[in-house]
C-alpha cells in the first residue's frame, strides 16, 4: 500500500501533541515557578537586547564611510548581518527540535506499529515544530525591526514585511537545520556512547562559547563607558564589513525585502532556498528517519567495551558515590549541565571578574574586587548546583530499589551530597586561585572566598537534595533521562540566586555605600557578612536535609511521574 | 525638532500596535488551534464514527499523555475494607496452619482464641507417594479429585528441626494511599531454610506488593515482617544484609556494564575480594551473559537484564533469594538453568521466595504456595506433598477452578 499523507490523522497526532503540551499545565503538574521564571528571563533578554540594540544602532547607522554618511547603507549591513545572526539562531533551535522531536521522540517507536504512515507522522511532527519556531520568529523579528523603526522611520513596505517575516521566517530557518540536522545526528550518534570524548567536546565548546559571550561582554562594557565603539568601526572594518555582507545569503535578501529593493531577485532568491532546502530535507530526513527508527526499534548501540574483571572491594559509600558519578557521567545532558559546567565555572568566574572590576574601577574610582569576587564565584556556583535538583529523581526507580539494599538511609544521600560538594568545591578551589593568580585578590582573601562558597553550596546541596526527595518526579523515559525541569530545578535557582546576591550584593552595596566615608574595619565587615551567612546557610539546610529523613525514607514509595 | 519627534511616535504608535496586533494573531491563531483540537475529539467521541485508525492514534494520545498516576501499575483491584477493622496480629498465627479462609473480608481479627484451634499436624518426614494414596483410601493416582488434592496439600510441610525460620510475615496490611483500599490485607506465612515458596496470584492479587514490603522497599500499615529474625523497620540494614533480591521490572543501573553492576552489587553487600571472581565465573556459567557483560545494560535487551539483576541479587549468595516473576524474558536454555539453580541453591539450605504466573513451574518448582487474591491470602498449600503423589497433576486446572468458585 503506498504511503500517503492522511491529514484526518495529522490532525489527530497534531492534538496528542497539545494534549501532551498541555498536560504539563494541569495542576499538580504546572511548574508555577519556572513558568515565571521563563517568561521573566524572556522577558529581561528582550529587554536587554532591545536597550542595546538601539544603542548599537544610533552608532551603527553614523558610521561615515570615506567620510560620507549613508544611513540606508548602513541600514541594510545591518539588517542583513541581523537577520543573519536570527537565521543562525532559529536553525540550532530547528536542530535542536528536530533532533528531540523527529528522532528522539518516544513516541514514534509506539507510532510505528499503528496504522499511521510514516508520511502522516513526519508530517504533523514538522509542523508541530514549525508552531513551535514560529513564536520565537515573531519575538526576534518584531523586537529587530520595531527598535530599527524606531531609530530610523520606514515606510509600509517594512511593516508588511515584518509580519511576512515572522512567518516565514521559521519555513527557512527550519529547512536550513533539516539539513544540517543529519550531521548532527550523525555526531550525536558517534559520540553516544564515547562518553570522555563527549566530554571533552561539549566542554571546549562551552569554554569557547563562553569566551565568545565575554568577548561580546566586554563589548558592552566597552560600549557603556564610553565611545571607543565608534572607532571600532574604522575604514579598514568598515570595508571588511561591506565585503562580508555581500554573501550573508539568505540575511541580504531578507534585509532587501524589508527595505523595498531588488524585490524580485530577493524574492527569487529566498524561494529558491526555500524550496530547495525543503525538497532536499524532505527527501534526506525521511530516509533518515526510516534509519533512525530502526536503529532504535534494534535497541541501543551495542558498543563493545574492553574486557574487564569485577573489580576490588570498595566501601559501600564508596560504591554509591561511583554510581551516581558514572550515572551523570555517562548522560550527554547530565555532563554538560553539571560536570562541563562545573569545568568552564573557573573561566565564567574570572572573565566577568575582568569585565565587572573595570567598570566598577571606572564607575565608582575604587576597588572592590574582593565583593566582586564574592558574588561572581557564589553566583555561578549557585548556578552549577542547580544540577543537584535532580539528586533523587534522576535515578528514578533505582532509589526505590535501594531501599532493598542493606546501606543506612544516610549513607544514600550524603553519597549524593558529598560526590557534588566534591565537584563543586574543585570548581571554586579553581576560581579562587584563578583570581589570585590574576591578582585580582589576595591569596586569604582567595581562601576566605573558597571556604565561604564552599559552604554555600553545601547549603544549596543540601537544599537540593532534600526538597527533590520531598518531590521526587520520577522520568518515564526509556533510559530514566529527566529531560524537562520542573518545579525543584527552578525552586533551587531562585533560593541558589537569592543567597547569592544576598551575599555578594550585600557587601558590594556595602562598599559602595562607604566608598566615601571611609569606616574603620570595613574590610572585617565583608568577610563577616560573608562567614555569618554561609555558616548560617550551611547549618539551616544540614538542619532541612535530616530532619526527619529516616522517617520520610522508611515512607517513601516511589516519585510521582513526569 | 520636537515636532519632528512627535510625529515620528504619532507615526510608530499605530505601526506598533500593528505589530502588537500581529502577535495577537499569532497567539491567538496559536490558541484557536488548541481549542479547536481538543473540541473535536468529544464531538467525535459523541458520535462514535472515529475510525479504527484514528482511535489508535488517540490511544497513544492517551497513553503519552503526561497524565499524573497517582498509584503503582501493581496496584490490585480494589479490596473490600475488613468491615471491623481487624487488630494488629498480637500472636502470630500457628505456622502450619494453613486453614482455608473463605471469606477473608469478613474473617475476625486473626487468632483471637489460639489456644482453642487444634493444633495443625505436620507431614511426616520423607512420605512417599503410596503412603499418602493410602492415608486418603485411593489406589491410583487417577482418583485424586481436585477436593482430594486441596486436602493432600492443606496438610503443613514438614520441616526439619534444624531448618531455621528465614521469614516471618504476620498480618501483613498494607494501602497505597489513605483513601485507598488495602492492597494486601491479612498475609500471613513463614519460611524456612531449604524451602521454595511460591506466591502465586491474579494481576494484582498483591504478590509484588507483598514481595516489596518484604525486601523493605515499601512501608505497610501493619503488620511485622522479619528475617532472620530481625525485624524489617527496626533493624533494616541486618534484615536486608541476608537477602538478595530481584524485581518485577528488572531495574538496573543502565549506565554501568554488566560487570560494573556485579562489582557495585559485591561492594554493597560487602563481598569480599577473595571470592568476587569464582563468584562472577560461577554466575556466569548459569546465565551465560558472555562478552555482553561489558556492555552497558542500556544495551541489554530485556531478558538480558533480567539476567544480570539475578546475577547481581546472587553476588552475595544471600540465605534468603526473593525473585518477582522471574522467568519473565528469559530465554528456555536460561529458564531451565535458572530453575535449577534455584533447586540447587534451596537443597543447600537457603529460602526462596517468588512470584509467579507460570503455574506449572510453580507446581514443579516449589514446596509450598501461598496463594493470594485481592489483597488476601486464601491458603498455604503444600505442593510438594501433592506432587510427590502426582506429578503430573494439573495444578493449573487446580487454580483456575479454584479461582471461578472464588
Amino acid at each position: 500500500m503506498k504511503d500517503r499523507i492522511d491529514f484526518r490523522q495529522v490532525g489527530t497526532l497534531l492534538r496528542k501533541q497539545l494534549q501532551e503540551r498541555a498536560s504539563a499545565y494541569k495542576k499538580g503538574n504546572f511548574d508555577v515557578f519556572g513558568f515565571l521564571l521563563r517568561w521573566f528571563l524572556v522577558a529581561v533578554f528582550l529587554a536587554v537586547f532591545i536597550v542595546f540594540f538601539g544603542r548599537f544602532t544610533d552608532i551603527y547607522l553614523s558610521v561615515k564611510t570615506a567620510g560620507v554618511l549613508q544611513e540606508r547603507t548602513r541600514l541594510y549591513e545591518l539588517l542583513s548581518i541581523v537577520y543573519t545572526l536570527i537565521l543562525l539562531f532559529l536553525v540550532i533551535g530547528g536542530i535542536s527540535q528536530i533532533n528531540r522531536r523527529l528522532f528522539d521522540a518516544d513516541d514514534i517507536k509506539l507510532l510505528m506499529g499503528m496504522p499511521v504512515g510514516a508520511r502522516t507522522i513526519f508530517v504533523a511532527k514538522l509542523i508541530s515544530i514549525y508552531f513551535g519556531q514560529l513564536l520565537v520568529s515573531a519575538a526576534c523579528v518584531l523586537s529587530v525591526n520595531v527598535t530599527v523603526a524606531i531609530h530610523v522611520p520606514q515606510d509600509w513596505i517594512f511593516y508588511l514585511m515584518t509580519a511576512v517575516f515572522c512567518f516565514l521566517l521559521p519555513l527557512v530557518s527550519l529547512a536550513i537545520s533539516a539539513l544540517v540536522a543529519m550531521p548532527y545526528h550523525a555526531v550525536k550518534q558517534f559520540l553516544k556512547n564515547r562518553f570522555v570524548l563527549y566530554f571533552i567536546l561539549i566542554t571546549l565548546l562551552t569554554g569557547a562559547l563562553f569566551y565568545v559571550y565575554s568577548v561580546v561582554l566586554g563589548a558592552v562594557r566597552d560600549m557603556l563607558l564610553g565611545d571607543s565603539l565608534r572607532y571600532f568601526f574604522n575604514e579598514q572594518v568598515m570595508s571588511f564589513l561591506q565585503t562580508v555582507t555581500k554573501y550573508l545569503y539568505p540575511g541580504v535578501w531578507i534585509a532587501d525585502f524589508l527595505l523595498g529593493q531588488n524585490l524580485l531577485v530577493a524574492g527569487l532568491g529566498l524561494l529558491g532556498v526555500l524550496v530547495v532546502c525543503l525538497v532536499i530535507a524532505l527527501v534526506v530526513i525521511r530516509s533518515l528517519m526510516r534509519w533512525v527508527m530502526q536503529s532504535r526499534i534494534a535497541g541501543d548501540v551495542n558498543f563493545i567495551r574492553r574486557k574487564s574483571e569485577i573489580r576490588q572491594q570498595k566501601h559501600p559509600f564508596l560504591a554509591l558515590m561511583k554510581k551516581d558519578f558514572l550515572l551523570i557521567f555517562r548522560t550527554p545532558s547530565y555532563t554538560f549541565s553539571y560536570f562541563s559546567v562545573a569545568v568552564v565555572m573557573p573561566l565564567m568566574v574570572y572573565f566577568c571578574m575582568t569585565i565587572g572590576s573595570s567598570i566598577v574601577t571606572k564607575l565608582v574610582g575604587m576597588n572592590c574586587n574582593v565583593e566582586i569576587a564574592i558574588l561572581l564565584t557564589f553566583l555561578f556556583g549557585a548556578l552549577t548546583n542547580v544540577f543537584c535538583a535532580t539528586n533523587i529523581s534522576r535515578e528514578g526507580e533505582m532509589f526505590l530499589s535501594e531501599k532493598a539494599y542493606p546501606i543506612d538511609y544516610k549513607a544514600v544521600f550524603f553519597s549524593k551530597v558529598l560526590l557534588c560538594l566534591f565537584v563543586t568545591a574543585v570548581s571554586q578551589l579553581i576560581s579562587a586561585v584563578l583570581l589570585a593568580a590574576t591578582g585580582y585578590i589576595v591569596w586569604w582573601a582567595a581562601l576566605f572566598i573558597f571556604l565561604g562558597g564552599v559552604l554555600c553550596s553545601f547549603a544549596q546541596i543540601c537544599f537540593a537534595t532534600r526538597y527533590d526527595f520531598n518531590h521526587a518526579k520520577f522520568s518515564t523515559e526509556e533510559d530514566g533521562e529527566i529531560k524537562e525541569s520542573g518545579n525543584t530545578v527552578s525552586a533551587v535557582i531562585v533560593l541558589g540566586m537569592a543567597v547569592s546576591f544576598l551575599v555578594g550584593g550585600s557587601v558590594l552595596l556595602l562598599r559602595l555605600v562607604f566608598a566615601l566615608r571611609p569606616v574603620v574595619g570595613l574590610d572585617y565587615l565583608t568577610y563577616l557578612i560573608v562567614g555569618v551567612v554561609s555558616m548560617c546557610a550551611a547549618g539551616l539546610a544540614y538542619y532541612y536535609l535530616i530532619r526527619k529523613l529516616g522517617k520520610k525514607y522508611h515512607e517513601f514509595s516511589g516519585g510521582g511521574q513526569m | 525638532m520636537n515636532l519632528e519627534l512627535l510625529a515620528l511616535v504619532g507615526w510608530q504608535i499605530p505601526v506598533l500596535a500593528v505589530l502588537v496586533a500581529v502577535i495577537v494573531l499569532i497567539v491567538a491563531f496559536q490558541g484557536y488551534l488548541l481549542f479547536l483540537l481538543f473540541k473535536k475529539p468529544k464531538k467525535k467521541a459523541e458520535k462514535s464514527d472515529e475510525t479504527p485508525r484514528e482511535l489508535a492514534v488517540c490511544c497513544v494520545a492517551a497513553s503519552s499523555a503526561e497524565e499524573p498516576v497517582e498509584e503503582p501499575v501493581e496496584e490490585p483491584a480494589p479490596v473490600e475494607e475488613p468491615v471491623e477493622e481487624p487488630a494488629p496480629v498480637e500472636e502470630p498465627a500457628p505456622v502450619e496452619a494453613p486453614a482455608p479462609v473463605e471469606e477473608p473480608v469478613e474473617e475476625p481479627a486473626p487468632a483471637e482464641e489460639p489456644v482453642e484451634e487444634p493444633a495443625p499436624v505436620e507431614a511426616p518426614a520423607n512420605e512417599t507417594a503410596e503412603e499418602i494414596l493410602e492415608e486418603y483410601g485411593l489406589e491410583s493416582v487417577e482418583e485424586i479429585t481436585p477436593e482430594i488434592a486441596e486436602e493432600i496439600m492443606a496438610v503443613p510441610t514438614h520441616h526439619d528441626e534444624e531448618a531455621r525460620e528465614v521469614v516471618c510475615v504476620e498480618g501483613l496490611y498494607k494501602k497505597y494511599s489513605k483513601k485507598a483500599d488495602y492492597a494486601v490485607a491479612d498475609v500471613n506465612f513463614r519460611c524456612y531454610e531449604g524451602e521454595i515458596v511460591g506466591l502465586l496470584g491474579h494481576n494484582g492479587a498483591g504478590k509484588s506488593t507483598t514481595l516489596k514490603c518484604l525486601e523493605g522497599m515499601l512501608p505497610f500499615e501493619k503488620g511485622n515482617i522479619s528475617i532472620y529474625g530481625h525485624d524489617v523497620i527496626k533493624e533494616p540494614i541486618e534484615a536486608k544484609a541476608n537477602m538478595g533480591f530481584v524485581t518485577d521490572n528488572h531495574a538496573t543501573f543502565v549506565k554501568m556494564t554488566g560487570m560494573q553492576y556485579l562489582s557495585f552489587m559485591a561492594d554493597v553487600y560487602k563481598v569480599p575480594n577473595e571470592v568476587r571472581k569464582e563468584r562472577v565465573e560461577q554466575l556466569e556459567e548459569i546465565f551465560q551473559l558472555g562478552d555482553a557483560i561489558n556492555n552497558l545494560i542500556s544495551s541489554y535487551s530485556h531478558g538480558m537484564r533480567q539476567k544480570v539483576c539475578m546475577m547481581g541479587s546472587l553476588m552475595h549468595m544471600p540465605k534468603l533469594w526473593v525473585l518477582d516473576e522471574p522467568m519473565t524474558g528469559l530465554d528456555p536454555r536460561t529458564m531451565h538453568a535458572v530453575q535449577q539453580f534455584m533447586r540447587e541453591y534451596a537443597n543447600k539450605g537457603n529460602c526462596i521466595i517468588f512470584s509467579s504466573h507460570a503455574l506449572i513451574t510453580v507446581a514443579r518448582m516449589c514446596d509450598r504456595v501461598v496463594l493470594l487474591r485481592t489483597g488476601h491470602q486464601l491458603d498455604d498449600l503444600n505442593i510438594k506433598r501433592l506432587m510427590t503423589v502426582d506429578p503430573n497433576f494439573d495444578f493449573e486446572e487446580y487454580f483456575l477452578k479454584h479461582e471461578r468458585q472464588d
